[in-house]
């Protein structure tokens, strides 16, 4: 292939990379693809094209003061924002420059759009994918320049001969490929260390035009009963949670679930909060915010987690919650303990510590007694039928103890009534008493609004909480991953040795097994999760752990080597072993070192001799090779004898070759060129 | 200078060649010999211009030239001398026999007796002849063409392997091409031997000696050099391989054919060209003793086929 067809490809596939980014970023409307990929691939037939095109050419003035006069309107009135209004300034340049190129200059100016494409959609996008853009930009690029750099030196120091050059063959060679991919790994990887080095100071970035996903409901102040069905057929990624230094098992934590929000007030139909009133949570200088203290109920587990921008305003952590460290912008608690912050309009990062709940432990220390205003709000209840009342009487008996009845009627919910996501209700009849007593069927809202009824008839303060459940674990990223679908409700209610309890009455988790996402799906999941972990959301926290861990398992080592090998694997015969290997690598890599720097440098060949081993492979195309033994001379006899119009070329070249090659002589630089036109212009090898 | 050479070198062959007609590849290879400082064998059947060759090269050169018929009983003090009793003087005074000439030629080597022959080695390897405890040098430059009958083998010495080694080259005329032998019956050799006149000097001689030497050979050639001398020490074919006496003597003929090319530095085809003369008779060939006819020709082809195998320097 010839440096300058190598160039064009190179110099069309990373104008392609570039639309790719923009396209990615959401800067390209998918309406306009067509046209876009119809006008850049007409552009490759620019010999024709380009002929008409001149003609209008020849007015580039005009064309430059109505381009200007146009993106300046378009920035200032047509453009949805002013990076729409950069982006089609840049297409109408891409173009204009693909139908009128002609120096290597007007190329170099087209590998500087498709940059600017790549930095304008990088303000927009947080996508893994545009990882893989920046790579086959930065593989492609340097492999362009590689050829750009071959081009223009060329024609600026052997004007004369550089389209001969261009056109040579023999010039873009595997080790020249080689060479540039090397360089772009080099190149990856420095950037790589400064990015993760260098201080971040503030915040990530956010994208510029962040785009909400599904807004979701059931985290309002009101929601009426049912609205979790539709959601809970969904499969749109809600969070993603990390347990940092959690259990080695996670997905063994049975009672894991995501607390949102809590409601006091049942109107029959609808849950609502009857107490707006929420409290700003103060930040201590660390930057947590303190919650609760732990009431030894269960373990401590933190949280790392990673929301979506769902369109609600509530932070999402495991009950009980103990603190919470969320980087920017105010914290509220309300008087449910439901924590939120402003809707966040990009993928939100916070830890939270929780104390998970052992229902059969009791806390330690004296529970706080519920006011009589409070006690008064989570006993409250609209008009029932009578057969909820005598249902809960008929299942608790006279029994006193609240916490018994509480357990009983939880687990007749759970085992005598059927969990489903087809939520059609008998018309006319009250949607409680349906679900209780027709239906017998429901979502998981209407067996803790039941419950919740049912406690609240028995004089047990109670109230429903929507959030999440646990989620789908991902093995290879170490996280779970919480759906849409995964919306549920369950019940808080409060006993006065115990305090507020979770209640799940929802047979749910048969329902839900069987279920799982592809192998493959949780690959990509896991690769998406570590860029936006690690690359998107790398911060000065992330970099002062890091160093943190690097000094302390540097320490480590050093204690293992020089503090008596006390905390070595193996003991001393295992130390004795590491330090011999280590020595016995270090010795192969001198003697390796010794043995390269005594072998004879590569002779440098002259330029002379690479010419004739152009004009060798240049004969070989024609199926003429000198034979093993066949001196050069022997060869140009037989080339003279098989090729009689290359015979005075060959000849002459030899002649200077064996000059060179045996008797030292130098030559001058005209010479050299006089010989590359020769080779060059000895006609097309044919065949 | 390499002009100058040239100039000189073009001049002695074309004088020679008026004498041997249609044989300038011969003449060049005895012009070679004389510039590496070597002796000739010439080896061939009689009457193709053995004498010829060697008669036109002396008398272009304006040196002295003898010519030793070489019979049976030839003994060593004919060809180097003797020291006869002077009565006036009352001491042994050397007479110099025909060796001490520039160019000699020992015709029908062969026929003599091994002692004789061997009395030849001092001269051809150290210029000098040791005597009755005395030394005598030869005159510069000097040149031994021999010349022997490869198909006569009645009475006749082969030459040992020793004195074999210490030819440069050896070299067969071979018959005339018809147009050329006509010319030879028209006479146009046998006046022109007569009417040659020396076109070089002695010292000239010895300056083109001198610029031989000087002729560069390039590293990787004395590898190629290398490569084929191994390679005759390892053929199987062959159960005497060539000496690094060999090897010196293929070196300094292709510095010599640089030279007499026009060129100051030796290029591979030098070596290759002349691989065969000047490795051939040192050479054995394992089936010589079973086959004694054409061996020395099966030697070339060993040799050939060996450069064949050999990768030339690039």
């Amino acid at each position: 292939m010839s440096v300058r067809l190598a160039f064009q490809i190179c110099t069309y596939l990373l104008i392609v990379d570039g639309l790719a980014a923009l396209a990615l970023g959401g800067l390209l409307q998918p309406a306009w693809w067509p046209f876009i990929i119809l006008v850049v691939m007409a552009s490759w037939l620019h010999e024709a094209v380009r002929a008409r095109v001149s003609a209008v050419v020849q007015h580039r003035h005009l064309i430059t003061i109505l381009a200007v006069g146009f993106f300046a309107l378009d920035l200032l009135y047509l453009a949805e924002s002013i990076l729409d209004g950069f982006v089609h300034l840049l297409l109408f340049s891409l173009f204009y420059k693909l139908y009128t190129r002609r120096t290597l200059r007007d190329s170099r100016d087209l590998l500087l759009l498709s940059f600017f494409m790549l930095v304008a959609a990088s303000a927009l996008t947080v996508s893994v994918g545009f990882f893989l853009i920046l790579i086959v930009f930065l593989l492609l690029g340097t492999w362009t320049f590689v050829l750009y750099h071959v081009m223009w030196e060329a024609e600026k120091n052997a004007p004369d001969q550089a389209a001969a050059l261009i056109e040579s063959r023999d010039l873009v060679t595997p080790s020249l490929l080689g060479l540039s991919v090397a360089a772009a790994v080099a190149s990856f990887l420095l950037t790589a260390l400064f990015f993760f080095v260098i201080p971040r100071v503030g915040q990530a970035a956010l994208p510029l035009r962040a785009r909400l996903g599904q807004v979701i409901t059931g985290f309002s102040e009101r929601v009426e009963l049912g609205s979790f069905g539709t959601m809970q057929t969904d499969m749109s990624i809600v969070m993603r949670v990390e347990l940092p230094g959690g259990p080695a098992e996670p997905e063994r934590l049975g009672s894991l679930r995501w607390r949102g929000v809590a409601f006091d007030h049942f109107s029959g139909r609808e849950w609502s909060v009857t107490n707006v009133e929420r409290r700003l949570l103060p930040r201590n200088p660390g930057g947590q915010i303190p919650l609760a203290r732990p009431r030894g109920t269960g373990v401590l587990v933190t949280q790392e987690i990673y929301l979506e921008p769902i369109g609600t305003e509530v932070l999402f952590a495991a009950p009980r919650l103990l603190g919470m460290t969320v980087s920017s912008g105010p914290v509220w608690v309300d008087a449910f303990d439901s924590v939120t912050s402003p809707v966040p309009q990009a993928r939100l990062r916070y830890r939270a510590l929780s104390e998970l709940e052992l229902p059969a432990r009791r806390p330690r220390g004296a529970v706080r007694p519920l006011s009589g205003e409070a006690r008064a709000r989570y006993l409250q209840l609209p008009t029932l039928s009578p057969r909820i009342r005598a249902l809960a009487r008929e299942l608790t008996g006279q029994s006193p103890d609240p916490w018994p009845a509480a357990l009983r009627l939880t687990e007749h919910l759970q085992t005598t009534l059927r969990y489903s996501l087809e939520l059609q209700r008998t018309p006319g009849v009250d949607p409680l008493e349906d679900f209780l007593f027709v239906k017998r069927s429901g979502n998981c809202e209407y067996f803790a609004t039941s419950l919740t009824v049912l406690l609240r008839t028995l004089g047990i303060p109670a109230r429903v909480v929507n959030g999440f459940q646990r989620g789908e674990w991902n093995p290879y990223g170490g996280y779970f991953l919480v759906r849409q679908r995964d919306a549920h409700s369950w019940v808080e209610a409060w006993f006065p040795e115990r305090g507020w309890v979770t209640l799940d009455p929802s047979p749910r988790a048969d329902f839900d097994s069987g279920w799982a996402s592809s192998t493959t799906f949780q690959y990509l999941d896991a690769l998406r999760m570590r860029w936006h972990r690690y690359v998107v959301n790398w911060s000065l926290g992330d970099q002062f752990r890091a160093s943190l861990a690097v000094r302390q398992q540097a320490l480590a080592w050093r204690r293992a080597f020089f503090g008596g090998g006390l905390s070595f694997p193996g003991g001393k015969r295992g130390m004795a072993i590491a330090v011999g290997a280590v020595l016995g690598l270090a010795a192969a890599l001198f003697l390796w070192r010794q043995g390269v720097a005594l072998a004879p440098l590569p002779v440098r060949r002259p330029a002379t001799v690479w010419v004739y081993e152009r004009m060798l492979r240049r004969l070989a195309r024609l199926g003429l090779r000198p034979g093993r033994g066949e001196t050069a001379r022997e060869f140009c006899l037989r080339v003279a004898v098989d090729l009689p119009e290359g015979r005075a070329t060959v000849e002459e070249i030899t002649r200077v070759y064996e000059a060179v090659r045996f008797g030292g002589a130098a030559i001058a630089a005209d010479e050299l060129g006089r010989l590359g036109r020769l080779l060059a212009t000895c006609g097309a090898p044919r065949g | 200078m390499a002009m100058a050479s040239l100039e000189l070198t073009r001049r002695l062959e074309f004088n020679v060649a008026r004498a041997l007609v249609g044989k300038p590849e011969v003449v060049r290879l005895a012009v070679i010999g004389l510039l590496a400082r070597g002796h000739l064998l010439i080896e061939d059947v009689p009457g193709v211009g053995k004498t010829t060759l060697a008669h036109a090269l002396a008398k272009s050169l304006g040196v002295g030239f003898q010519r030793i018929q070489f019979t049976s009983d030839l003994l060593p003090s004919d060809i180097l001398g003797v020291s006869i009793y002077d009565g006036k003087t009352g001491e042994f005074v050397f007479k110099p026999g025909p060796l001490f000439s520039n160019i000699v030629l020992a015709d029908e080597i062969n026929r003599t007796t091994p002692k004789t022959q061997s009395s030849l080695l001092e001269a051809m390897n150290e210029y000098q002849v040791s005597l009755d405890h005395h030394t005598y040098p030869l005159p510069r430059p000097f040149m031994v063409l021999a010349t022997q009958n490869p198909l006569e083998y009645q009475g006749t010495h082969p030459l040992p392997e020793s004195q074999l080694d210490r030819f440069l080259l050896k070299i067969r005329i071979g018959y005339p091409d018809r147009n050329d032998e006509k010319e030879i019956l028209k006479g146009a050799g046998a006046s022109a031997l007569e009417q040659i006149e020396p076109v070089l000097s002695a010292e000239e001689v010895t300056d083109l000696q001198g610029a031989t030497e000087k002729v560069r050979v390039e590293e990787s050639l004395l590898d190629y050099v290398m490569a084929i001398v191994g390679a005759t020490r390892r053929s199987p074919v062959l159960a005497l391989g060539v000496s690094p006496r060999g090897a010196l003597a293929l070196l300094r003929a292709s510095q010599a054919r640089a030279l007499v090319d026009g060129r100051e530095y030796v290029v591979p085809d030098d070596i290759k060209r002349l691989a065969v003369p000047a490795l051939a008779h040192r050479v054995l060939v394992r089936a010589r003793l079973e086959r004694a006819a054409g061996s020395e020709l099966e030697a070339d082809a060993v040799i050939d086929a060996l450069l064949q195998e050999i990768p030339v320097p690039r």
